[in-house]
């Protein structure tokens, strides 16, 4: 499984936005995960692991999970499909849906700790 | 480290593999080239926590993410009162990999290559299939071949002894190419424009699917002795490719496997997959393959900008 890279990957993005904005603790990230991306427990899983010695360390992952919808071309319609391993229309079965939410794997964004160094900034403008 | 398979890409290496010449080979002489990483990989491992599980499970919490946002105010803090501050980011998770395969997609185009990623189980038969695709197309196409594997580089000299120009990369424990790595092994191929270019991918059905590697197409590779319900069991991999190549179809007569149901299946989760069934080993069907293969060289290297005649023709029609 590749929840190790995206795990990393998540870090090294939250992490960065932290360090632009001096900051050096992250408490919160904000994520959005579509089901299709199968990241939901793995994500969490090797979370904890892999954020050790970052600005995320400790910091609580905040899941938003995106449910499946589809788009049916029969329909002309926006739709929740049968199931995840069968893209059809639930109304008229048709097959050649074209997916429009259930992959996402976003960033939404951080809420980090405003230490001095923040502070001072804020009051300086 | 990933608690599942072990995944982590802190050992990957590059082998570069240049053909050998008659002398080398007389010589028993290998062109293994260990390459480390001159770019940090890795994860900074820190000190050992305590607390099992710092982080709480709230999913599907009350509000919604959008709405964390859009009650801050116009600047980047909302609550920097309370000593926290809200930062909004909303970029994919993979945003990274994304430009260096779009940097690889930009370079590879720019010579007009086709890219393949190939993707499939271990044992499906890429490297053989890669071999007779090589051999039969070689008077016609250069290719080179990008060669995934955690471990050795037995598939790379499999490669190499068709006189192909090919670079293993050992992911160490890492469980699927990345577009930065592949970026990285371009460095070492000197492509020829209007080449082809063949990735064979670590030998798994799950990772591989949500890394872009910067490639035309991904081409799956399913054996008939795997089964013909993976491509419901392995979706977002069907899903992903353009072609399914049902691969060993000499065997069917000595396995269950049905290969209508296998092809509904695929066309469940890909309505617009491409179903080539063949046998790399004995021959049949391949034709169609280095048909398909010719036919998407064609048309990668076909300028963006440059019309066919028909979009001409519609074109001073309308």
């Amino acid at each position: 499984m590749h929840e190790l890279s995206i795990a990393k990957s998540l870090i090294d993005l939250a992490s960065e936005y932290a360090e632009q904005q001096q900051a050096t603790q992250i408490e919160e990230i904000y994520v959005r995960l579509g089901v299709l991306s199968g990241m939901l427990r793995p994500l969490h899983f090797c979370f904890v692991s892999a954020a050790k010695g970052t600005a995320c360390e400790g910091a609580n992952l905040d899941i938003e999970e995106v449910p499946i919808t589809v788009q049916c071309p029969r329909c002309d319609e926006t739709k929740a499909p049968v199931n995840r391993y069968s893209l059809r229309c639930p109304d008229c079965f048709a097959s050649s849906l074209k997916i429009v939410t259930g992959r996402e794997m976003q960033l939404v964004g951080i809420k980090v700790k405003a230490d001095r160094g923040i502070a001072a900034k804020q009051k300086s403008n | 480290m990933c608690g599942v398979c072990g995944c982590s890409d802190e050992n990957s290496v590059i082998r570069n593999l240049e053909p050998l010449n008659n002398e080398d080979r007389a010589a028993g002489k290998s062109t293994l080239d260990k390459h480390s990483f001159h770019h940090q990989h890795g994860l900074s491992v820190g000190r050992a926590s305590t607390a099992l599980h710092p982080h709480s499970h709230d999913v599907g919490s009350q509000q919604s993410h959008a709405q964390v946002f859009a009650s801050k105010s116009d600047s980047q803090s909302s609550d920097t009162h309370n000593g926290s501050m809200l930062i909004e980011i909303e970029k994919d998770i993979l945003y990274r990999n994304s430009l260096y395969a779009e940097e690889n997609r930009q370079f590879l185009s720019g010579k007009e290559i086709l890219t393949l990623n190939f993707v499939s189980s271990p044992g499906s038969g890429k490297t053989t299939l890669l071999v007779e695709t090589i051999k039969a197309l070689r008077a016609v196409h250069k290719t080179y071949v990008i060669e995934g594997d955690q471990q050795t580089s037995n598939d790379a000299e499999r490669i190499r002894e068709t006189g192909a120009k090919a670079v293993q990369i050992n992911t160490g424990k890492g469980c699927h190419l990345d577009a930065h790595t592949v970026g990285h092994a371009l460095e070492h191929l000197e492509l020829d424009s209007r080449s082809l270019l063949f990735i064979e991918n670590v030998g798994n059905l799950v990772c591989p699917a949500s890394f872009d590697l910067g490639e035309n197409h991904k081409v799956a590779l399913l054996s008939v002795t795997e089964g013909d319900d993976k491509p419901i069991k392995y979706p977002d991999m069907f899903a992903a490719s353009s072609v399914m190549l049902l691969n060993k179809i000499d065997l069917l007569p000595y396995v269950k496997f049905d290969t209508d149901r296998c092809i509904e299946y695929a066309r469940q989760v890909n309505p617009d997959i491409r179903v080539i069934m063949l046998s790399a080993q004995d021959g049949q069907g391949l034709p169609e393959w280095f048909e398909w293969v010719s036919t998407a060289q064609t048309t990668a290297s076909k300028p963006a900008f440059e019309m066919t005649s028909q979009e001409n023709a519609q074109l001073s029609s309308s």
